[in-house]
Parts: structure tokens; C-alpha cells; sequence
């Protein structure tokens, strides 16, 4: 009898578990299973087909979406990439939606990493903008994705992508404030740079 | 030992000996330290001959017990400290090497308090700057057209430079300008020009200018005037000097709270006696410290303040004080007998002293002008009228203010009053807040900010101008869910949004500094308006 309560009480608690997970979807496990998705599209996808869901990104921003007020162009790209995603040219690559969601962040996020002035630098010291630009973007990416190898105690292998989802996600919710960088943006720069 | 104690503790009380102090020292300032610790320690080892014998030695005699070749220093008959040279008595004496050592901690702690990273860098510069021969006219470039770059009207110009050559006239008139840029006559020593000849030149532009200055009297009684209206001024002239000197506080702000101090007496005594600009350097890197009510509200009000990373910091940190642990009327009494309660507080002289700062620099500012007007000859201009002083009030009041931050019990005690009073003749109102936080120690003291806020500015205007409706809903499960963690930018926890409150997955990846960012800024902004600093 003894038993079954203890059973009951077991299965009980491991159901309000499950209850508490799906209401709150972003727990670390869960963050680090969706950064391991997202390591994992970034590794199959073909790069051409990663490129040309980042130009979609981008073209939506500058044209489609642009906006003075932020919160309007991030609804209109999230919108959009939906659309892309589900009828549209990204229909036909697979882990679309998980792509263009770090590659939304990614754009949404690209002041937080260079700022207003050096992007003006840029643009009058190098004759191809848009490759010094990505140039001094991927730098910073570097140096983040860097610091993160510095600090961390363990060592993932190349292999495991659990262990360094897992690791990005400790590092971004320990250190992006600080940096201030959305979680998010820290952790999607620093597989870009790992990718 | 004595010697050896005190510049220790100079150096100390300096905060030269703290480890970021010590970190940031450029190479130039090493260089400079270690090679005044090695010169001077060495020479002064073997100057006052340390690693010798004592010849001298202190004793402390009771019982009247004072030898031939012993005097007494300090003391009685009974009790005495007496310096003696017996040759019976062995003193007892360090080894050299200890003596070597502590001579170089002297020296060390002597370049520590007086160079720093400015003055090695002074030093190391003084060389160039000496070489800048700045006394020497520059030689002026030749242009490929020679002298006619200089001559608007072409030759002409000849006879005018000529004539101002030979003394006939005192300015170049239209040949001075060039391109709308009138040439200023060098009156250094000319490249060429001997040193004897120069000499003889300041001598009679020396004298002229004296007989000038000097010729009715004129000078003399500018400068009586002068001394007179000083001596007026004496005790504004000599409290400036003091206040200067003694870098007595340009402001001071105080919050009255009845938290228990998260600190211990001994930290509270060790940083204020050897540590005294930790608030400067230690508390820039604030840490969310949530263990207890106390210790959040100083974050908070660490945070609110002074951090710099949000903004300009609202005020100096050396002149704010938290007085824990004070009764919780005390903005009650306060408001019924402010110099007496102040007084009991130890506050009352501060607040005066910053009161009369205020006062000298204003009388110093009226000098300033009367003695420009008595050298330039001139009318004097009048002193101002005694309503005057009615204007200081606003400014007094924004260098000195009370605040009260009280945590009560319950939730209908919790109120923002403002209790006004007179102090020193000047109207004051302190700013009473009592507030109810339930919440445990693990919960983000969002509240704290806006209590805090609200008692130390009037009108906060924080407001949901800029925000943005972001439905709960969004934050589901489902896909996309990096783009739907964007959308926390736009949900305010200073502004509603309480509902976050109970998303702990949420909370984690908040990005507080964005939010938090916007609050400060907002609040330090208000603050400036309201509090300042002489």
C-alpha cells in the first residue's frame, strides 16, 4: 500500500514537472534543446541556402519592414519570415523557421555589436561595405565566442552540440546584461561565429 | 617604526595601496616609484646609519629608576619613557636587512602618496617641454613669393614695416592683415637676437611699464583699493582657503532608513578610515546582492546614483549618507526641531559648513567683480541688496537635502509625505517614504527602484509614452521563440507588466540593463534638476 502511495505521489510529481515545462517554454533545458536546433540547422543547412535566408532578412528590413520605430519592423519581420517560411522561397529549405529565427536576431541585434559611428567608419575607409561590414561584425562575434571559450569550465567536443548549447546558454544568462546584449543576440552571435 | 606607520598609513588612507590602484600604474609611473624606492631608500639607510648599531635606545623606567646618561621624554616618577645612551644597556635592534627594508617601504609609501600616474607622466615630459624654447619668437615660414604674402597692397607695405622698425608707428594697420587674420607683433626673443640685447629690452619695457602703472600714483592707490576691499573680505577670503585645504564637501544629502546596516562596524570602520574613496573606484562595479532588504537597497540606491555605466552619475557618492537604523519618524522630528535632531545625528556642522561654502562663494564672486572694476578703473559696482538672498534658497535647498526611507508593515502606512521645515533660515521639505515590500529576498526588487526613486526626486516622469502593448500570450510555446524573446524589450517591469513577475524562465533572460538603463537615465535626470553641487 505503502508502495503505491509513494508511486502515486512520484508519478504525480513528475506530471506537475511536465505541467511547469509547458507553461514556462523557455527553462534553461528548454533554451539550450531549441540553441541545439539551431547548431544543428547551421550545420546541415547548405550555405547557400543559409545565405539566401539572410538576404531575405536583410532585403525585408531595409525595404519592406523599414521602420523609425523598432517594435514595428520586428513584427513585420517576424511576419514575414513566417510567410517565407511557410508559401514562400524558404518553403523548400528545411529548418527554415529555426534559421530565420537566429538570422532575425542576428539583424535585429547588429547595433548592439557595431555601433552607429563605426559603421559610418566603414563605410568611408573600405571600398566593399557589405564585406567589412560582416568583416568587423564577425570580429565582434569572435570576441564574444572567445570570451565565452575563456571562461567556460568544461570542454565540449566538436561533436557534442548538447554540451555546447548548454554551455552558450550559461555563459549568455550569466554575462549578457552585463555586455547589454539580449540573451538571445548573445546567444546566436556566438554559434554564428562557431558555425 | 613611527615614521615607517605614518606614511604607511598616509599612503593607505589614500587608497594608494588598493590592488586596482596599484594594476592601473603605468610603466613610466613604476619606473618612477621603484627608482625613488631604490635611490632614496638606499640613501636614506645608510644616512641615518640603520643597518648600524643604535647608539640611543627608549626605555620605559618606573619606580624612579632613570639611569646617569638617561633623560626623561614623557612622564613621571613614577612612570616614564626616557632616552638614554648607557653603555650597560643593550637595546634591542632589528637586523639590517629588516631595517634595509623598511626604509624602502618608507620610501615606497612616500612615492605611492606623492606620484602619480599624471605626474610620472609630468616628468617624463618635462624634457620636451623645456626643449619647446617657448620664449623664442617662431621663425616665420618663407613662402616661395618672399615677403609679398604678407603685403595686401604690395610694396607699399615696405615703408609701413619699416616704419614700425624704427619706432615711428605702433601697429601694422591694413599691411597686418592677411586674409582677414591681423599678425600679432612677436615681442619674444627674436631667433637671432643676443641674449644681453633682449635682456636690455625686458629691463626698459619693464621700466616703462612702471613709470606708467606708477606715474600719479595711479597703481598704488588701485592696489590699496584693492588690499581694502579684500581686507573686507577677509573671512570669505580665509574660509575658501579653508574649505579648499580641508576639501570640505560640495554638497550633502542624506537618507534617513530604519533597514538594519548590511555592513559590519568593523568594514564600516576599516573603509572609512583606509579606504575612504571605495565608493569611487570599488562600488563602479555594483553587485545584485538580494540576501537581504538592506543589502538591495544599497544596489539600489548604488545603482539609482552613481553607477556610471547607465549615465552621468546623479551626484558625488562621498556626499550622500544612508543613516541605517533610524527611528521612523525621523522625518517627523526632523520637520519639529531640525537643528536639534540634526545635531543628534552628527549632521548639523556638515550641512552648515556646505551652507557657509555656498554663502563665501557667492560674497567671492562679488569681490571678483569689484576688484576687476577697481583694476580696470571702472565704477564699482554696489554690493547686492539683501533680498539677494532670497535667490540662494532653491540652491541651497539642491545642495542639501534629507530624505526619509522607511519599510513598514503594512500595506496602508505605505504613503509619500513632505514634511517642511526651517533650517539655518532656509525653507526646507523632506521627503517622507514609507513602504510595504513583501517580497521574498529572491524576487527582484523592481519596487525598491521605484520607491527610491520617488523619495529622492519629486515628479518622476517615468511614463508608457514609448512602450509598446506586448500580449503574455506571445510568450508561449511554439516557434520562433528567439524573435518572440525580442518582444521583451518592449515589456516594461518599472511600468505594469507584473505578470513577468511570475515568469521565472522569462526572468532569466530579461534584458534588465535595457530597462533599467531607460529608468535611471529618466531618474537622474529629474534628480539633476532638483539636487547639485557647488
Amino acid at each position: 500500500m505503502t508502495r503505491f502511495i509513494c508511486l502515486g505521489v512520484l508519478t504525480g510529481l513528475v506530471l506537475m514537472n511536465f505541467t511547469a515545462a509547458a507553461d514556462l517554454p523557455f527553462t534553461d533545458k528548454e533554451r539550450q534543446t531549441y540553441l541545439e536546433s539551431v547548431i544543428h540547422a547551421l550545420q546541415s543547412t547548405p550555405k547557400s541556402s543559409i545565405n539566401e535566408l539572410e538576404e531575405f532578412v536583410g532585403l525585408s528590413r531595409r525595404e519592406k519592414c523599414r521602420s523609425f520605430i523598432e517594435s514595428t519592423t520586428l513584427r513585420c519581420l517576424q511576419s514575414e519570415i513566417q510567410r517565407n517560411c511557410e508559401t514562400g522561397s524558404g518553403h523548400a529549405i528545411k529548418s527554415c523557421a529555426v534559421l530565420s529565427d537566429a538570422l532575425l536576431v542576428n539583424k535585429m541585434n547588429e547595433n548592439k555589436f557595431i555601433s552607429r559611428e563605426t559603421r559610418f567608419d566603414i563605410s568611408e575607409s573600405s571600398a566593399n561595405f557589405q564585406k567589412a561590414y560582416a568583416k568587423a561584425l564577425n570580429t565582434k562575434f569572435g570576441l564574444l565566442a572567445t570570451q565565452m571559450l575563456l571562461l567556460s569550465k568544461s570542454s565540449c567536443q566538436d561533436s557534442d552540440s548538447r554540451c555546447l548549447a548548454k554551455e552558450i546558454d550559461q555563459y549568455c544568462s550569466a554575462n549578457s546584461d552585463g555586455k547589454s546584449l539580449p540573451w538571445q543576440a548573445c546567444a546566436v552571435a556566438i554559434i554564428s561565429f562557431i558555425q | 617604526m613611527g615614521l615607517l606607520i605614518l606614511t604607511v598609513g598616509i599612503a593607505l588612507h589614500s587608497d594608494r595601496f588598493h590592488p586596482t590602484y596599484l594594476i592601473n600604474l603605468t610603466a613610466e609611473s613604476s619606473f618612477v616609484l621603484g627608482l625613488f624606492t631604490i635611490l632614496i631608500g638606499t640613501w636614506f639607510n645608510g644616512l641615518f646609519g640603520l643597518g648600524k648599531l643604535s647608539r640611543s635606545y627608549f626605555r620605559f623606567s618606573s619606580g624612579n629608576t632613570i639611569l646617569e646618561k638617561e633623560v626623561v621624554l614623557i612622564g613621571g616618577i613614577k612612570f616614564a619613557l626616557v632616552v638614554g645612551q648607557e653603555p650597560s644597556i643593550t637595546p634591542v635592534e632589528l637586523s639590517p636587512s629588516l631595517m634595509r627594508i623598511f626604509s624602502f617601504l618608507i620610501c615606497f609609501s612616500i612615492a605611492l602618496t606623492c606620484f602619480s600616474t599624471y605626474t610620472a607622466a609630468l616628468i617624463f615630459e618635462a624634457p620636451r617641454r623645456f626643449a619647446q624654447n617657448s620664449h623664442i619668437c617662431p621663425v616665420a615660414e618663407k613662402s616661395s613669393k618672399g615677403r609679398d604674402h604678407l603685403d595686401p597692397e604690395g610694396a607699399s607695405c615696405e615703408l609701413v614695416y619699416r616704419a614700425l622698425k624704427l619706432g615711428y608707428i605702433k601697429d601694422l594697420g591694413t599691411c597686418g592683415v592677411i586674409n582677414n587674420e591681423k599678425i600679432e607683433l612677436c615681442t619674444l626673443r627674436q631667433f637671432d637676437e643676443p641674449l644681453l640685447h633682449y635682456s636690455s629690452r625686458l629691463f626698459f619695457q619693464f621700466v616703462t611699464h612702471a613709470r606708467s602703472e606708477w606715474k600719479d600714483l595711479v597703481f598704488w592707490h588701485r592696489m590699496l583699493n584693492v588690499f581694502n576691499m579684500q581686507m573686507t573680505h577677509i573671512k570669505s577670503i580665509l574660509e575658501k582657503m579653508t574649505y579648499v585645504v580641508g576639501n570640505s564637501p560640495r554638497a550633502s544629502h542624506h537618507i534617513f532608513t530604519n533597514l538594519p546596516n548590511p555592513n559590519t562596524p568593523l568594514k564600516e570602520f576599516v573603509d572609512h578610515w583606509f579606504r575612504p574613496n571605495k565608493c569611487l573606484t570599488e562600488d563602479l562595479k555594483v553587485a545584485d546582492d538580494s540576501s537581504s532588504m538592506s543589502s538591495a537597497f544599497e544596489h539600489v540606491y548604488k545603482e539609482i546614483l552613481f553607477n556610471p555605466s547607465y549615465a552621468e552619475a546623479a551626484g558625488f557618492c562621498k556626499e550622500y549618507k544612508i543613516h541605517w537604523n533610524s527611528p521612523i519618524e525621523s522625518c517627523e522630528k526632523l520637520a519639529h526641531a531640525p537643528e536639534e535632531f540634526l545635531r543628534s545625528m552628527g549632521i548639523a556642522e556638515q550641512i552648515k559648513t556646505v551652507i557657509n561654502r555656498f554663502l563665501g562663494q557667492t560674497n567671492m564672486a562679488v569681490l571678483k567683480l569689484q576688484i576687476k572694476s577697481i583694476i580696470t578703473g571702472m565704477p564699482i559696482p554696489p554690493p547686492p541688496p539683501p533680498e539677494a538672498g532670497t535667490k540662494a534658497q532653491p540652491f541651497v535647498t539642491s545642495i542639501t537635502s534629507f530624505q526619509c526611507f522607511m519599510k513598514v508593515d503594512k500595506v496602508q502606512d505605505a504613503k509619500l509625505s513632505k514634511r517642511p521645515f526651517q533650517l539655518f533660515g532656509y525653507d526646507y521639505v523632506a521627503r517622507d517614504l514609507r513602504f510595504s515590500d513583501n517580497s521574498g529576498p529572491e524576487k527582484i526588487h523592481i519596487d525598491l527602484y521605484k520607491y527610491f526613486a520617488q523619495a529622492m526626486a519629486e515628479g518622476e516622469t517615468y511614463s508608457s509614452e514609448t512602450q509598446w502593448h506586448v500580449d503574455p500570450e506571445i510568450f508561449g510555446s511554439g516557434s520562433y521563440p528567439l524573435t518572440r524573446l525580442e518582444y521583451l524589450k518592449y515589456i516594461d517591469l518599472f511600468f505594469g507588466s507584473q505578470w513577468l513577475q511570475s515568469r521565472q524562465d522569462l526572468l532569466e533572460v530579461y534584458p534588465y540593463y535595457y530597462h533599467f538603463q531607460r529608468f535611471i537615465e529618466l531618474f537622474r535626470q529629474d534628480y539633476r534638476s532638483q539636487r547639485t553641487r557647488l
